[in-house]
């Protein structure tokens, strides 16, 4: 009787032994599982785990390192890039990764017919790049004009094989090529894990690539991505045992996390959060109502008002459970690389009441109103499911109103705001969060650029940008052209003073950025930059098997 | 039992009525060196994430709850009866017409509706006015089951003898409705106040949930309970269910009476 309890035992121990497997959670499916055409976070999450790179970042230091070329190197003008390419690495299908692979990834990624969104980071200059085959395992890349952070774009391409794309993409089929309705087996990549299954809406599971170019690596047999959309469902998943690791957990239920649970916290991320208020020029499409209050919103000095009245420390200690930091810059301090101290953001109520008081705004019976005796109120739209956003937006409210200005909060769902704020500019002013897939400041030219697609305080196509814009938009493009890596940050330093003195927008808080797995899980080294603590996933593994 | 359900009822309204009188604290200062705090003697049933008095937001919350279950539940009945009372009397094509409309009604998903014209009210409308009409849509939209119930309770009333000796002596259509079977409706009605009532509560409680409630600081239960869910991993204060409790309390007292009416009628 006892032994045939003990081989029940075993046979069912066995096989979760022999899995090793890791189960994480993801809070959206990605859309496709083909590199071209990822668009989003989750999407190119995921796909970072089946893909390789020719260079990555290195997410502790935030600096490059070698993957699947393992020497580059540039020419004194900065306008030619040769990669030397790591010899015997193979795809997860077993064929050879060679030059011919790394030639037609780039092809693919800059075909206009396609419209990958990678396209746009390798113009240089507004003009595509040109590829060379210099041998089997040698690539020269030619910008058009210097490229300060070209070697740091290589993190965000992945590799693909031409063995398998090539007909489909030659047979105008690539868009329907690698979807998530693909079998496993069509699969070939050069990351850690291959795709193995897919439960639409609910999992999806990856096996451990044979052939990954790292020895020893992936010391884990299987990785389970479960969706789960709720951040609330998501902890409490995790707390149950069904996931082991969770990214970017809500502050207060991390901080009640128990011993069983390893909680890391690394300070300040990348993700900036930013009140700005509506100074689109679009006459067409904005309401005389709007436009009168424009006149106020445009004021430098209003704005420095509204951030000398925010209470910052409150906002992060009341909004993200104290695990936020206040911010003067849109740079966090987070970006060690990149930000350029400065002292740390002031409140003060009186001084934001003498700036208002310096405008020809004048304080009646708790009103604030302009010359023409308006009161001085605005709407801030926001998230609705974002609770973070939505109490910053209460403690702002609240913060106002010792200065008469009235506040009213509009909760939107997450669309409708960006709809808003992108496309019919129906907005008075909203709190957003931005965070860059990056730290070098070439990830942030769509915004900072007159012309930028994230431009999002005045994007109509008539504006006519102020002084301090146009020297920002200068300062942008001079600083992409540096090949200097300290004249770049000097320049982009520059631009940090101006953003903080002239507001376009008003940062607030940078939230920390927190990970937690199940105690036993080693290796876990997170980064600040997505996909945080999975960038050395190849790493993890469990201390005792399970 | 009945007793009971009516004074928990007319203590929530009284309650909620007395609010500013009650409150020992305004619901929309912060105190922010005390957010989550426990009951104490400076705030009875503790603080929220802010450090707003929770007893304080709980009266006040009942103002708006109940404001806008009233609202729905009047708007809803309004709606109600008139298309009932037209299907019940307005001849065999009107009545197939309008109860086709009440089974699609029935089936259609109206959340996606009310998401699409939340996003679509302008920004500068208050948010009291634009939660009120949002409330507004949904007691409208609301129509079909009291509607339905007009619809039978008016078909029995217009094959009684009186009515038929009314129509007998050339009353018109609308005369007979008007006169007839509205008066004599009231006892399906009421009950029907006292089963919507609750039910729109609740359905403030879900679209506050879902983002689309009262903005800040203006609280109302279904607000306070949404705020609960953020804290469902790190553990809910058994205080914080309070808004819940008082939804019960107005759900359980208006099913008593309802149950009470419907059986008096």
């Amino acid at each position: 009787m006892i032994r045939s309890i003990f081989l029940l035992l075993c046979a069912i121990t066995v096989p979760i032994v022999a899995e090793n497997r890791l189960v994480l959670s993801q809070r959206a499916e990605p859309r496709t599982l083909n590199p071209v055409f990822a668009q989003d976070a989750p999407t190119r999450d995921v796909l970072r785990l089946i893909h390789g790179r020719l260079v990555r970042i290195n997410g502790a230091t935030l600096g490059t390192e070698a993957a699947l070329a393992e020497k580059w190197s540039f020419s004194p003008d900065g306008r030619s890039c040769t990669l030397r390419l790591r010899r015997g690495v193979k795809f997860s299908d077993g064929q050879p990764f060679t030059a011919d692979d790394v030639v037609f990834s780039l092809e693919l990624y800059q075909d206009p017919k396609l419209g990958s969104p990678q396209r746009d980071l390798l113009a240089a200059g507004g003009r595509p790049l040109r590829v060379t085959k210099l041998s089997a395992y040698e690539v020269r890349l030619e910008f058009a004009e210097p490229y300060g952070p070209a070697e740091r774009l290589f993190d965000g391409l992945a590799i693909l094989p031409r063995h398998r794309l090539e007909k489909p993409y030659r047979e105008g089929k690539l868009s329907q090529t690698w979807t998530l309705a693909t079998p496993p087996g069509e699969f070939a990549g050069l990351g850690p894990f291959v795709p193995a299954a897919h439960v639409p809406g609910q999992r999806l599971v990856l096996r451990k690539n044979p052939h990954y170019w790292q020895p020893g690596k992936p010391k884990l047999n299987e990785v389970e991505i479960v969706f789960t959309a709720d951040q609330t469902a998501e902890m409490l998943r995790f707390q149950r045992g069904e996931t082991d690791l969770v990214q970017r957990p809500l502050a207060r239920a991390f901080n009640a996390l128990g011993p069983d649970f390893v909680k890391l916290d690394l300070g300040s991320s990348l993700e900036y959060h930013f009140l700005f208020f509506n100074l689109n020029e679009a006459a067409d499409k904005l309401s005389p109502e709007l436009q009168a209050k424009q006149a106020i919103w445009r004021k430098p000095e209003f704005r420095r008002a509204i951030s000398l009245a925010a209470d910052r420390a409150a906002m992060a200690k009341l909004a993200f459970d104290g695990r936020a930091t206040p911010l003067r810059h849109h740079v966090t301090p987070g970006n060690k690389r990149w930000l350029v101290e400065g002292p740390a953001p002031r409140r003060s109520a009186a001084e934001a009441g003498r700036l208002l008081a310096a405008i020809g705004l004048r304080l009646n019976d708790g009103v604030l109103s302009g010359a023409d005796g308006r009161p001085v109120e605005f709407t801030i739209a926001v998230n609705s499911a974002n609770a973070p956003q939505l109490r910053m937006a209460a403690i702002l409210q609240e913060d106002l109103r010792p200065l008469g200005i009235r506040v009213r909060i509009v909760p939107l769902e997450f669309r409708s705001l960006v709809d808003r704020v992108l496309k019919s500019l129906d907005y008075e002013a909203a709190l957003m969060a931005l965070g860059s897939g990056d730290a070098d400041p070439n990830s942030e030219m769509n915004i900072w650029l007159n012309d930028g697609s994230m431009h999002v305080w005045n994007l109509s196509a008539a504006r006519q940008p102020q002084h301090w814009e146009t020297e920002i938009d200068q300062l942008m493009r001079r600083q992409r052209a540096t090949l200097n890596q300290q004249e770049r940050r000097s320049l982009y330093g520059q631009v940090q003073r101006l953003v903080a003195d002239y507001l376009p927008i008003i940062p607030l808080v940078s939230p920390h950025l927190l990970t937690a797995h199940r105690r036993g899980l080693k290796n876990v080294q997170p980064s600040i930059l997505p996909p945080y603590a999975l960038w050395k996933i190849e790493e993890f593994a469990w201390e005792s098997p399970r | 039992m009945h007793r009971a359900a009516v004074i928990a009822f007319l203590l929530l309204v009284l309650m909620s009525a007395a609010a500013p009188w009650l409150s020992p604290h305004d619901p929309s200062t912060q105190y922010r060196d005390f957010p989550h705090a426990g009951p104490g003697l400076k705030f009875p049933l503790g603080t929220d994430e802010y450090g707003r008095d929770h007893l304080s937001r709980l009266l006040h919350a009942g103002r708006w709850s109940l404001l806008a279950g009233a609202l729905a539940t009047l708007l809803s009945l309004s709606a109600g009866t008139l298309l009932g009372l037209a299907a019940a009397g307005g001849g065999k094509a009107v009545e197939t017409v309008i109860l086709w409309f009440a089974d699609l009604s029935l089936s259609l998903p109206w959340l996606y509706l009310l998401f699409a014209v939340r996003g679509l009210l302008p920004l500068s409308m208050a948010p009291e006015t634009a939660f009120l009409a949002i409330l507004s849509l949904v007691g409208l939209l609301g129509w079909a089951v009291p509607a339905r119930l007009v619809r039978a309770a008016a078909l029995g009333v217009l094959t009684q003898d009186y009515v038929l000796a009314a129509r007998g002596f050339g009353a018109s259509r609308a005369y007979i409705l008007l006169r007839h079977v509205l008066p004599a409706l009231g006892p399906v009605l009421l009950p029907q106040v006292f089963v919507l009532m609750p039910q729109y509560v609740l359905a403030e409680s879900t679209l506050s949930f879902l983002g689309l409630g009262l903005g800040e600081p203006t609280p109302t239960w279904g607000t306070m309970l949404a705020s609960m869910r953020e804290n469902l991993p790190s553990g809910v204060a058994p205080e914080m269910l309070a808004p819940a409790v008082l939804i019960i309390v107005l759900t359980l007292s208006s099913d008593i009476l309802a149950g009470k009416r419907f059986r008096s009628s």
